[in-house]
């Protein structure tokens, strides 16, 4: 019996979130924090160190926060907190690692690595794939660089470990939906090719100043050699479907002006959204920072299959240019959850329901990916008012 | 406009590179051209604030400016050159994001800051003693992550602690820093843009 209250609870939610993102009026607005674990640890009690290496404890810290919170209508992204034991098979240099690497105790963090040289185009241009392989992960990843056999050793264990990780959260999944009736949003991940270059190949300032230096034809070429890379990436080991849509951050946009935008970044990016919506997948795409010089270009996404996640923008605005087109999410400022009273995050929380809830089309989350210092109280309060103010 | 100033609005590095030398061999004074550097700088400062420059230029200009230090380098050390104020510079603990801090640097430098500049991921303690020891008029606190900001709360409260928080004005920078967290915290200013953090530093020494 138990199980079929929490089967009906997951179709409940589903069908929130599904509405929501084909622009159709569920019963209330769905409610999903940008939550990727590094929150439910510190809430459960753990490190991130300690969930990095044990995944269990991190399952557990999930489950806590699904009782406790049972507002949630699902888990954003309950794995990206990563495997630890595969990042040190492989010996990656991109991250410093929590509890690993002295600075980042409480997240792991990016470190801007260029591994990619500026007269290297070419050859990326030629044969992205063999490039890839043979020239960025070695230099990514030290354990892939050393001679082999040491080299082929190091990628068996990681491609085993990285295995294993995703059967783990694949079958957590399951279970949560029996378990929870809790549904998982990220379904699959993915890049805009524009940003895949920037973040994993030439690195932040390296790529600025290409764009002012290197021909336009050679960044244009280098985006589209890698655009069905990319859209592999989302495709392999998931299912063509609405829900869970494929999660795709977005991270140069609101960087470069709106030339550099129209020519750069949206054709291939355009691209990528289109190929998975007609391969049968829905996207969520999070437009980090400042989207507004950029916003008009998502009316042309197709309609009724994209989540469009914001940080900072006026929603009322972007309801009235785009909330034909994408389901809204997002924007409720982080410090609301870490500092803000309760009035203060009701009165936001309905502010935020009032100017981008009505026809539906909408989902409640908040502007930035959380990390440890969300008060729970202020979470309980966002909660209760996204129940209070939120009923179609 | 003075060519060179223009030049450095332009983002003409190989221009403004050469502009230097000559006017060097010519015999200019280093201040002069540092005036003309500077202003160029405020002027790219100014479009980014208006929305007609972005980051890869603003990276660009911080570039080429860096690359006209490295030039005059040898005769800058005679000259004297006047500092508006000093600023102690850090990333916090536990983050170790740098683009924003050292856009800010290059244009406080620009702008004839004294900086001095402590890296990232740094503890409070060597803020302190870097604040007593530097007698800086501001404090620059950047952070990229929502998770940094009990290292500014921590390091601004350690500076209460060691009696040095009347001292200096703090300011705090970094795509994730909010009004709310100046006030939470303790800081005099906040801000998401490099740029602007420059022109609250002028205006923070006049209070």
């Amino acid at each position: 019996m138990a199980e079929n209250k929490n089967l009906k609870l997951y179709e409940e939610r589903l069908n929130r979130i599904v509405k929501a993102m084909q622009l159709e009026e569920p019963d209330r607005v769905p409610l999903i924090p940008p939550e990727e674990g590094y929150w439910v640890a510190a809430y459960a009690g753990y490190s991130v160190a300690d969930v990095t290496y044990d995944y269990s404890l991190l399952a557990a810290a999930w489950e806590k926060a699904f009782t406790d919170f049972p507002e949630w209508d699902a888990a954003y992204a309950p794995f990206c907190v990563w495997s630890g034991p595969m990042f040190e098979f492989a010996g990656i240099t991109q991250f410093a690692l929590a509890g690993k690497d002295g600075a980042a105790q409480k997240m792991h963090q990016w470190k801007q690595v260029s591994c990619m040289s500026e007269d290297e185009y070419d050859e990326l241009i030629a044969d992205p794939y063999k490039f890839l392989l043979e020239k960025i992960l070695p230099r990514r990843c030290k354990e892939l660089g050393k001679p082999y056999p040491r080299n082929a050793m190091a990628f068996g264990k990681a491609f085993q470990e990285f295995l294993s990780w995703l059967g783990y959260w694949g079958a957590k999944g399951a279970e949560w939906k029996e378990k929870f009736g809790m549904p998982v949003l990220a379904g699959g991940f993915t890049e805009a090719p524009i940003d895949f270059l920037m973040d994993h190949l030439r690195g932040f300032k390296e790529f600025s100043l290409d764009l002012r230096k290197l021909p336009k034809e050679t960044i244009i070429r280098a985006c589209e050699a890698l655009l069905p890379y990319m859209i592999k990436w989302a495709t392999t080991g998931t299912r063509p479907a609405l829900f869970p849509p494929i999660f795709i951050p977005l991270h140069f946009a609101p960087f470069i002006s709106p030339d550099c935008f129209k020519e750069f970044y949206w054709p291939t990016f355009k691209k990528l959204v289109d190929s998975l919506v007609e391969l049968g997948y829905g996207v969520i795409i999070y437009c980090e920072s400042n989207w507004t010089p950029h916003l008009a270009y998502l009316k042309e996404l197709p309609k009724g299959k994209v989540i469009a996640e914001f940080e900072t923008i006026d929603m009322k605005e972007a309801k009235k240019l785009i909330g034909d087109t994408v389901c809204l999410m997002g924007n409720l400022p982080y410090e609301l959850l870490v500092y803000g009273t309760k009035e203060k995050i009701e009165d936001y929380t309905k502010k935020l329901i009032d100017e981008a809830a009505p026809g539906g089309g909408f989902i409640m989350s908040a502007d930035k990916i959380f990390g440890e210092n969300v008060n729970p109280k202020c979470m309980r309060y966002w909660c209760e008012a996204v129940v209070k103010y939120g009923q179609y | 406009m003075e060519e060179l100033t223009k030049a450095i609005v332009e983002l003409e590095n190989e221009k403004v590179t050469k502009m230097v030398k000559d006017e060097l061999v010519k015999g200019t004074a280093v201040e002069e051209i540092v005036e003309k550097c500077r202003q160029g700088m405020e002027i790219v400062g100014q479009k980014f604030s208006k929305g007609e420059y972005f980051l890869p230029e603003l990276i660009m200009a911080g570039e080429i400016f860096n690359s006209i230090i490295e030039i005059i380098r040898p005769v800058l050390a005679e000259a004297k050159t006047n500092t508006v104020g000093k600023i102690v510079l850090a990333t916090v603990q536990n983050d170790i994001h740098d683009i924003g801090k050292n856009v800010f640097k290059g244009f406080a430098e620009a702008n004839g800051f004294d900086v001095h500049d402590l890296g990232v991921d740094v503890d409070p303690e060597t803020i302190v003693n870097t604040i007593k020891n530097e007698k800086p008029d501001i404090v620059g606190l950047s952070c990229l992550l929502t998770s940094a900001f009990d290292s500014i709360e921590n390091t601004i409260a350690k500076i209460k602690e060691a009696g040095v928080r009347d001292q200096v004005k703090i300011i705090i920078g970094g795509a994730p820093v909010s009004e709310e967290l100046k006030d939470w915290s303790g800081a005099d200013a906040a801000t998401r843009s490099a740029a602007e953090g420059v022109q609250l530093c002028k205006e923070l020494l006049k209070k």
